[in-house]
């Protein structure tokens, strides 16, 4: 029966972020499992990556770090597993799935507004009858949203809260919202509001933790993985990280 | 037995049942050792969910029958172009994943529409609301009630109404003793795949009406964020074990409904 | 009662002219599957709409293109009865005769009778998949004759059932038919049918009336060619007609005045040619012809039998029964003396 479940969890995974890995299976390849938020950032590195090393191949599937993290969990066989959810995934570890991991860079929440939004401070977001955009609270960036609804005047966070609309799954989803002019705010990472050219972006009140991204080279993995996490976590990525949105720490 | 010979040609039948049981069973199973169906079913989270799904479903199909029901009817009776065309242009909805359904509502319906501004001055707000819900499950689920209704209509001798109205039975009347009789089967039919449908409706409803608990948030997309949590797919796995039992239970019932003790053959 | 009816219209591209009209009778309308039958009755019944035209049922006009009056079917009093869709499946007999007039208690007295006289009793409560082909159309029979009808209109009603039990309904179909005093217009594409049932047959084709005629008459003195040909007359010819001669095929025949002249078109049936001996010492008798027997197809209790000229005279088919065949001793001749009796000839105006 075991056997069973990586289809059904395929199945509901792939219903569930639409991302679809495909391509035939290449033996020599390094297997990528990344956080959905990195699909903009990590092709460009991993092509930096390649001019040191040539004839190396990937194979990256991109999704939901705790929809990755179940997949590994399931059997599915992967090297390297960047992720944005440390504390989710830390079932790998105790299941002894990893075999060394390493802080990469940060992410921080940001709030986009539609383009003609009546909103001009972050105090504006408390305005009756706005429409806002929040991640769920099961996703790393609706916990995030939460931990800073938390530290704000405890009136306004009420008067945000009354205000969302909806708690959608997928960060890109809630900017798509205001991309749509559907919400009128959201509330998203730096990195994905880059992604939208023309909208206007609110810096938060007060500093919450960002969020923590790990790479993980996972057990029995292509000795070549840990090398590429290295170069991942190394001097040539960090603008490449930066150019994205990306905090690196240790550098300004 | 053996004068006919090995039954041979049972087992790729018997392999294809299993195909569809044994995930089923998968699920239960998985539910019931690594899941905590009993927690769920405790969960507010949950019944909310459910309550929005039985009620939205439910009333998705009530306006597929009640609309979709002339409009088939019209499409099968004419036999102009213009009703072919329409009959194929309702499947196109099953063909498009349902997020671009969500994105085809909100160019319409959202508030940057075309129909968003004439909606919005009519004091009217769709999209977050539990009738974008019930519109998003419309939009991909009625139209296997209309081919279903369609098929039904175009199969009946159109004979059997023209004898009825040479026995003075007006068409109204026509339609209600002899007609809906006569394709009882294949509407019920629909009825099932429609509800079925639009319970298990999810990436329009997430594009179109979003996700928000007791609002909008409807089972698919409960099982979506409970898959996201801490409790990952055992938590998803025990919402979606909640949901299919009680559409067994309800498409017994249908089934039921859609074979009732008159039929006739 | 009466019916007359007179329209034209087009259905895609079959073109339709419809001219028929029946007084207390059973007017058969005989013609070949596509020639219109069904387009006829369902325009009569108001299932389908003419272009143009009148239809009148029992004095009421129904349909009047040039005044704009178009009843709809539930008004124009119509009985109707298809065959392939006689019955409503998912009803009982009594409430498929009973729909749309459960009130009445005039009806249910009129399907008291109807009981009686089609031999229905003790199936109310079956359902039609239950009974008989024979009692299913008894049972569409009697629905449409429960309300006081101007016009029974049967679509071939009769077509799926075996011969015996088709006799046993004629018969009841005439008796009702007498009984309740309507015009019947029963649509066949059997000609033994039509023959059996009429007492006016209209024979159609391609969308046309060809001839409206007493049976006999239709039978007797087809009107056309192409009558002949469809109620059954094999030998068909070219002719000249001469006053009461008639040529054909350098043989000339006598035959009653007819006020004829010119090219005709000669017809005789094969069953009322006479066959005899030839005798060379005696010269054929007036009306005859030597031919020799080129084809013999035995049917059971007829043979038919096939003649090319020996000398003038047509190409002939002959129908003899088997007692004169038998009699006769037909094989054992090659030659034989074929007579075309005056009264059997049937002349035509050149089509």
């Amino acid at each position: 029966m075991p056997t069973l479940r990586p289809r059904v969890v395929g199945f509901i995974f792939l219903v569930a972020t639409a991302i679809l890995g495909s391509g035939c299976r290449d033996d020599t390849a390094i297997r990528v499992f990344a956080a959905s938020s990195l699909q903009d950032v990590l092709p460009a590195i991993l092509d930096s990556y390649a001019e040191t090393d040539d004839g190396v191949t990937f194979e990256v599937q991109y999704g939901g770090s705790q929809a990755l993290a179940t997949q590994i969990e399931l059997g599915a066989e992967a090297d390297l597993f960047l992720y944005a959810n440390p504390q989710q995934v830390e079932r790998l570890t105790t299941q002894d799935l990893v075999s060394a991991q390493r802080p990469l860079v940060t992410n921080s929440l940001v709030v986009v507004l539609r383009s003609g939004a009546p909103i001009e401070t972050f105090a504006d977001l408390g305005r009756p009858g706005l429409r806002i955009a929040i991640g769920a609270p099961e996703v790393p960036v609706g916990a995030l949203t939460q931990r800073l609804l938390a530290a704000l005047d405890p009136a306004l966070a009420a008067a945000i809260r009354a205000n969302v609309v909806t708690e959608d799954p997928n960060v890109r989803v809630a900017l798509s919202r205001v991309d749509l002019g559907e919400a009128d705010a959201a509330f998203v990472y730096r990195t994905d509001a880059a992604t939208v050219s023309d909208l206007a972006i609110l810096d938060l009140p007060v500093a919450v933790a960002p969020n923590q991204y790990v790479g993980a080279v996972l057990r029995d993995a292509d000795p070549d993985a840990a090398v590429l996490l290295d170069f991942i976590a190394g001097p040539v990525a960090a603008p490449i990280w930066r150019s994205a949105g990306f905090a690196v720490p240790g550098t300004p | 037995m053996t004068a006919r010979g090995r039954n041979w040609w049972v087992i790729p039948p018997v392999l294809f049942g299993l195909f569809f049981l044994l995930p089923l069973v998968g699920l239960a199973w998985f539910a019931i050792t690594d899941g905590d169906v009993a927690a769920e079913l405790g969960s507010s989270t949950t019944w909310d969910a459910l309550r929005l799904s039985l009620l939205t479903a439910t009333f998705t199909l009530v306006l597929a029958v009640v609309l979709g029901t002339p409009l088939a009817y019209l499409l099968a009776a004419s036999e102009a172009g213009w009703a072919r065309l329409t009959a194929t242009l309702l499947d196109l909805p099953l063909v498009l994943p349902p997020v671009v359904s969500g994105i085809a509502l909100l160019t319409v319906f959202g508030r940057r529409g075309y129909l968003g501004d004439p909606l919005a001055e009519a004091g009217v707000t769709l999209s977050f609301t539990t009738a974008a819900v019930v519109l998003a499950q419309l939009f991909v689920a009625a139209p296997y009630y209309v081919r279903a209704a369609y098929a039904g209509f175009s199969a009946m001798d159109p004979r059997f109404e023209g004898v009825a109205y040479t026995l003075g039975l007006s068409r109204w009347r026509t339609f209600r003793s002899v007609t809906l009789p006569l394709v009882w089967p294949a509407l019920a039919g629909g009825a099932v795949l429609c509800w079925a449908r639009a319970l298990g409706e999810l990436g329009a409803t997430l594009l179109f009406a979003g996700s928000l608990p007791g609002r909008t948030q409807t089972m698919p997309l409960a099982i979506l964020s409970a898959f996201e949590s801490n409790a990952g797919l055992a938590g998803a796995v025990s919402i979606a074990v909640i949901l299919v039992g009680f559409a067994l239970v309800l498409m017994v019932l249908l089934h039921r409904l859609s074979t009732p003790g008159g039929a006739y053959r | 009662m009466t019916l007359h009816a007179s329209f034209q219209g087009c259905a895609g591209d079959f073109a339709y002219d419809i001219a028929l009209a029946a007084e207390h009778e059973l007017l058969v309308l005989y013609g070949h599957s596509g020639a219109g039958k069904t387009m006829a009755l369902r325009s009569i019944a108001g299932l389908a709409r003419p272009d143009s035209g009148t239809i009148e049922i029992g004095g009421r006009t129904v349909f009047d293109s040039a005044a704009g009056i178009d009843q709809p079917p539930q008004q124009r009093r119509t009985g109707y009865v298809v065959q392939e869709v006689a019955l409503f499946p998912h009803l009982s007999v009594e409430r498929n005769v009973l729909i749309g007039v459960e009130g009445s208690t005039e009806a249910r007295a009129r399907w008291g009778r109807l009981r009686d006289a089609l031999h229905l009793g003790g199936l109310d409560n079956r359902r039609p998949h239950e009974l008989s082909g024979g009692q299913q159309q008894r049972v569409a029979l009697a629905r449409a004759l429960v309300r006081p009808v101007d016009v029974l209109l049967l679509d071939e009603p009769f077509s799926a059932l075996d011969d015996a039990l088709r006799a046993d309904l004629r018969t009841e179909l005439k008796r009702l038919q007498r009984e309740f005093a309507v015009p019947v217009v029963f649509v066949t594409h059997d000609l033994r049918e039509a023959h059996l049932l009429a007492d006016s047959v209209a024979v159609i084709d391609d969308g046309r009336i060809l001839q409206l005629a007493p049976r006999d008459e239709v039978f007797r003195r087809p009107g056309a060619r192409r009558v002949a040909e469809l109620t059954g007359v094999r030998n068909l010819f070219a002719a000249t007609a001469s006053g009461d001669r008639v040529t054909v095929e350098g043989l000339e025949l006598r035959l009653p005045a007819n006020g004829l002249s010119g090219p005709v078109d000669l017809g005789i049936r094969s069953e009322r040619c006479n066959l005899r001996r030839f005798d060379p010492d005696e010269p054929p008798p007036p009306n005859c012809f030597v031919g020799r027997l080129v084809e013999d197809l035995a049917f059971g209790n007829t043979h038919t039998l096939r003649f090319e000229p020996d000398g003038v005279g047509p190409r002939i088919e002959v129908e003899v029964a088997a007692r004169p065949y038998e009699v006769l001793d037909v094989p054992s001749r090659n030659r034989w003396v074929i007579e075309l009796p005056p009264d059997d000839l049937l002349v035509m105006p050149q089509s």
